[in-house]
C-alpha cells in the first residue's frame, strides 16, 4: 500500500473516529437530556399528586364525615362517662372527708402549738427567743406534711407523674407564680440560714422593730409605735438587716444626751455613768461606757453618749426614757444646763 | 386520781383562759390557824445566836475570821464578809468575839444614807467628842496606837441606788482604808447587794480578804431543829402531796420514816441550807403541839408566778438595800409616790415584805425572808439577773 493509500485511509479512520466520537457524545447528550426531562416529569407527577392530595384533604375538612345522630350520641355520653369517672376518682366522698378531717386536724394542732409555745415563753422567760426559734420551722413543717397528705390523698402519685407534672408546669409556675416562689424561698433562706429570729429586733430599710412571726411567705415585726408590719420575705432577703440582739434576751441601748459645749466633763461624766447604773432596767453583768463628742453642726454643743445594756430588750426604749430623765434631773441639780453657752455670748 | 382529774382541770382553764378563784371566808382562815405556845416559838427565834455551844458547823468559817485577822496584823487588810440575810452571820461573829481585842459592833439598823448619820454613827461608837465633824477627822483624831475591831454589819445600808446615792459609801471605803492600820475592819454584805455593787462599781476591789459564807448542809439543819425540839416529840402528819410507790399498806413506823423524809426534803428545798428560813418553814408547818407532841405537815409554798415586772422591780429594790422607806422606794425606782405605795400595799397583802417600825416613827419594808428563794428564783428567771451564791 502507498503512502497516500495509507495516508487516505489514516484520514478516514480519523473521521470515522471523529463521527464515532461526535455521535457517541450526542448520544451521551442525549440521554443527559432524556434523563433531566424524566426527572423534570417525576417532578412535575409529585407535585401534581401533592396537589391532588391537599385538594383531597382539604375537601375533607371542609366536608367531615357526615355521622349519624345515634353515633354522636353515644360519642358524647363516652366522653361525658369518661370525665365523671376521672372526677369521682379523684373526688371520692371518702376523700373529701379526709381532706376536710386533714384540714381541721391541722387548724387545731397549729392552735394547740401556739398555745403551748405560749405557756412555755411564759414559764421559761429566760429561754424564750430558743423557744421561739423553733417555733417557724415546726409550722413550717406542719404544713408540709399536711401538704403532701392532702395532694397523696387525692391524686394517686407516682415518681412519673410528678417527674410529668413538674416539667409541664415549671415554665408556667416560673412565669406566673414567681413573686410567690420567691417568698417562699425567702423565707425558707430566713429559716434556716437565720440572720435573724423570733425576739430579734431588727432594721429593714426604715422599719425597725420586733420579729413577731416568720412565715413562708412573709415576715411580721411590732414596731415601736405598736403596729404590726408585714415585710415580704423577698424583700427582706434581698436588703441588709441589721440585728440589735441577735437571738440575746438584752440589747446594747444607746442613750444621747446634749450638754454646753463648756461643761465639766468630770461631773457629767459622773452623773451620767450612775444615770444608768441606778436604772432598774440595767443588765448589771454587762459594762457601761460613757463617751464625749463635741459637736459644732447648729450650735455648738456636747454630745454625752451612754452606752449600756438593757436587761431585756422588750424594755429597751423604757431603758433609754429612764436613764435619760435621770441623767436631765441630775445635770438640772449640778446646775450643768445653762440658759445661754458662754460662746453665744462673744 | 382525783388529784390527776384536778390538775388536768386546772390545766384546761388555764388554757380556755378560766379564772376560777376560791374565796375563803375570814372564819374559816382564822380556824385554820394554829396556836403555838410561846414557849416553843422561842425556841426558834431567828435573833443571833450569842452561846458559842449553840453555833453549828462554822468551824471552818471561824478558823478563816481567826486567819483574817492575824494576816491584818502584818498586812491592814480588812476583811469583807458576803452572805444571804439569815443564813448566820451575826451569830458567828457573835460567837467569836473573844478572837478580837476591843470588838465594836455597829449595827445599822436605820438607813444610814447620810453622811452625818454616819458619822454620828462612828463617833458615838468610838467615843469621840462632837467637834469632829468629817470622817477625815475622825482618821486622824484616832489614837495612833490604837488596835480595836469594828465589826460594820450590813454596809449595803450606805448607798441609795440613785444618781448621787454612793458618795457616802464611797467616802466610808477610803476612810476604811484611811484607818485600817489603826482598826481591822470587818465589813458585812447582803450577797444580792455585793453583787449589784461588784458589777456596777468594781466593791469588791476595795477588800483583799474575802468571805462567802454558804448555807448549812442537810444534816446540820437536821440537828439544830432537833436541839430545839429537846423535850417535845414530833409526829408527822400525811403531806399535802403524798406520792408512794409501796403497794402494799405500811406500818405506822414506816409511815413516820416516808413523811419525815418527805417532810425535811421539803423544807430543805424552800430553806436551801438558809437556816433561818428552815426554822421559819417549821413553825409554819406545825399543826398542833399537844402534850408535848408536836404534829407537823409539809407543804409547797406559793410559787408567785403571776407577779408583775413593777412589783418584782420593787421587791429587788428592797432586797438590794435590805429595807427601804416608801419614800426610799420613790427615790430608787424612780416612781410616783403613790404607785409605790400601792405597789407595796400590794406585796404586804401577800406577805412578800412586811414592815419595820422604828423608835423614831419611821417605817421601813423587809423582804419576808421564807419567800426570799422563791423570789430570787423569779429575780434570775423574769428579770434575767445572773446572780449566783
Amino acid at each position: 500500500m502507498s503512502y497516500a493509500q495509507t495516508d487516505s485511509l489514516r484520514l478516514k479512520q480519523d473521521s470515522i473516529k471523529k463521527e464515532k466520537k461526535d455521535s457517541t457524545l450526542e448520544a451521551i447528550n442525549q440521554l443527559i437530556i432524556i434523563g433531566q426531562l424524566k426527572a423534570k416529569v417525576d417532578s412535575l407527577v409529585n407535585e401534581r399528586d401533592k396537589k391532588a392530595k391537599a385538594v383531597e384533604a382539604n375537601q375533607k375538612k371542609e366536608k367531615p364525615k357526615v355521622e349519624s345522630v345515634g353515633e354522636v350520641t353515644k360519642n358524647v355520653q363516652d366522653n361525658v362517662n369518661e370525665t365523671l369517672t376521672t372526677f369521682t376518682d379523684i373526688l371520692s366522698f371518702s376523700s373529701i372527708i379526709t381532706v376536710f378531717l386533714i384540714m381541721i386536724f391541722v387548724y387545731l394542732f397549729l392552735k394547740v402549738l401556739d398555745w403551748f409555745f405560749i405557756y412555755l415563753v411564759g414559764r421559761f422567760n429566760r429561754h424564750r427567743l430558743k423557744i421561739l426559734r423553733v417555733q417557724p420551722v415546726i409550722k413550717v413543717l406542719v404544713w408540709v406534711i399536711a401538704s403532701w397528705a392532702l395532694v397523696n390523698t387525692l391524686f394517686d402519685l407516682s415518681a412519673a407523674t410528678i417527674m410529668a407534672f413538674m416539667t409541664t408546669s415549671a415554665v408556667a409556675l416560673g412565669f406566673a407564680a414567681q413573686d410567690i416562689l420567691k417568698n417562699i424561698f425567702g423565707g425558707l433562706l430566713i429559716l434556716f440560714d437565720r440572720p435573724f429570729q423570733i425576739g430579734d429586733r431588727i432594721q429593714v430599710k426604715d422599719k425597725y422593730g420586733e420579729v413577731k412571726n416568720i412565715g413562708l411567705r412573709t415576715t411580721k415585726i411590732n414596731t415601736l409605735d405598736d403596729s404590726m408590719v408585714t415585710i415580704p420575705n423577698s424583700a427582706i432577703v434581698s436588703e441588709s438587716v441589721s440585728n440589735a440582739n441577735s437571738g440575746a434576751l438584752d440589747c446594747m441601748v444607746v442613750v444621747d444626751l446634749w450638754l454646753p459645749i463648756d461643761i465639766n466633763v468630770e461631773k457629767a461624766r459622773i452623773i451620767a455613768f450612775e444615770s444608768a447604773i441606778t436604772s432598774r432596767y440595767l443588765n448589771v453583768d454587762k459594762p457601761v461606757v460613757i463617751l464625749f463628742f463635741d459637736h459644732f453642726t447648729h450650735a455648738p454643743a456636747t454630745n454625752v453618749k451612754i452606752k449600756a445594756y438593757v436587761l431585756d430588750a422588750r424594755y429597751e426604749k423604757a431603758f433609754e426614757g429612764d436613764v435619760t430623765e435621770a441623767a436631765k434631773k441630775a445635770f438640772k441639780e449640778a446646775s450643768l444646763y445653762k440658759e445661754k453657752s458662754s460662746l453665744t455670748d462673744l | 386520781m382525783s388529784e390527776t382529774l384536778n390538775s388536768w382541770k386546772e390545766k384546761l382553764y388555764q388554757f380556755l383562759k378560766i379564772n376560777v378563784k376560791e374565796e375563803k371566808s375570814v372564819i374559816q382562815e382564822i380556824e385554820e390557824q394554829t396556836e403555838i405556845p410561846e414557849e416553843y416559838k422561842r425556841r426558834f427565834d431567828l435573833d443571833p445566836v450569842m452561846d458559842p455551844s449553840q453555833l453549828l458547823a462554822r468551824q471552818d468559817i471561824q478558823d478563816q475570821i481567826a486567819q483574817a485577822y492575824e494576816n491584818w496584823k502584818i498586812s491592814d487588810n480588812p476583811l469583807l464578809i458576803v452572805a444571804e440575810h439569815g443564813v448566820g452571820m451575826s451569830s458567828i461573829i457573835n460567837c467569836n468575839s473573844q478572837i478580837f481585842d476591843n470588838l465594836i459592833i455597829i449595827e445599822n439598823i436605820v438607813n444610814i444614807g447620810r453622811r452625818a448619820r454616819l458619822i454620828k454613827t462612828l463617833k458615838d461608837n468610838l467615843k469621840l467628842d462632837d467637834q469632829y465633824n468629817s470622817l477625815s477627822q475622825i482618821a486622824e483624831a484616832l489614837d495612833e496606837d490604837m488596835k480595836i475591831t469594828i465589826v460594820f454589819e450590813n454596809v449595803e445600808r450606805l448607798f441609795l441606788r440613785k444618781v448621787n446615792g454612793f458618795s457616802v459609801l464611797e467616802d466610808f471605803l477610803i476612810f476604811i482604808h484611811n484607818t485600817k492600820n489603826k482598826i481591822f475592819w470587818v465589813i458585812t454584805i447582803n450577797d444580792y447587794s455585793y453583787y449589784y455593787l461588784n458589777e456596777t462599781k468594781a466593791f469588791a476591789s476595795n477588800f483583799l480578804s474575802t468571805i462567802k459564807l454558804q448555807g448549812l448542809k442537810e444534816k446540820d439543819i437536821e440537828e439544830a431543829i432537833n436541839i430545839r425540839n429537846s423535850g417535845y416529840n414530833v409526829v408527822y402528819l400525811k403531806p399535802e402531796k403524798y406520792k408512794t410507790s409501796n403497794a402494799k399498806p405500811l406500818s405506822k413506823e414506816e409511815e413516820q420514816i416516808q413523811w419525815r423524809d418527805q417532810f425535811y426534803k421539803s423544807m430543805l428545798s424552800v430553806s436551801k441550807g438558809n437556816i433561818s428560813i428552815a426554822f421559819i418553814y417549821w413553825l409554819k408547818a406545825v399543826k398542833k403541839i399537844k402534850d408535848k407532841n408536836v404534829y407537823l405537815k409539809a407543804f409547797e409554798p406559793n410559787p408567785f408566778s403571776d407577779m408583775t415586772l413593777d412589783e418584782l422591780l420593787t421587791l429587788e429594790a428592797i432586797h438590794q438595800h435590805s429595807s427601804l422607806s416608801a419614800n426610799e422606794i420613790q427615790q430608787v425606782l424612780r416612781n410616783s409616790k403613790k404607785l409605790g405605795q400601792l405597789t407595796i400595799e400590794y406585796l404586804m397583802e401577800r406577805e412578800l415584805v412586811f414592815p419595820l417600825k422604828y423608835k423614831d416613827g419611821s417605817i421601813e419594808y423587809k423582804l419576808n425572808l421564807f419567800h426570799l428563794h422563791t423570789i430570787l428564783f423569779l429575780f434570775h428567771s423574769r428579770l434575767n439577773r445572773n446572780f449566783k451564791k
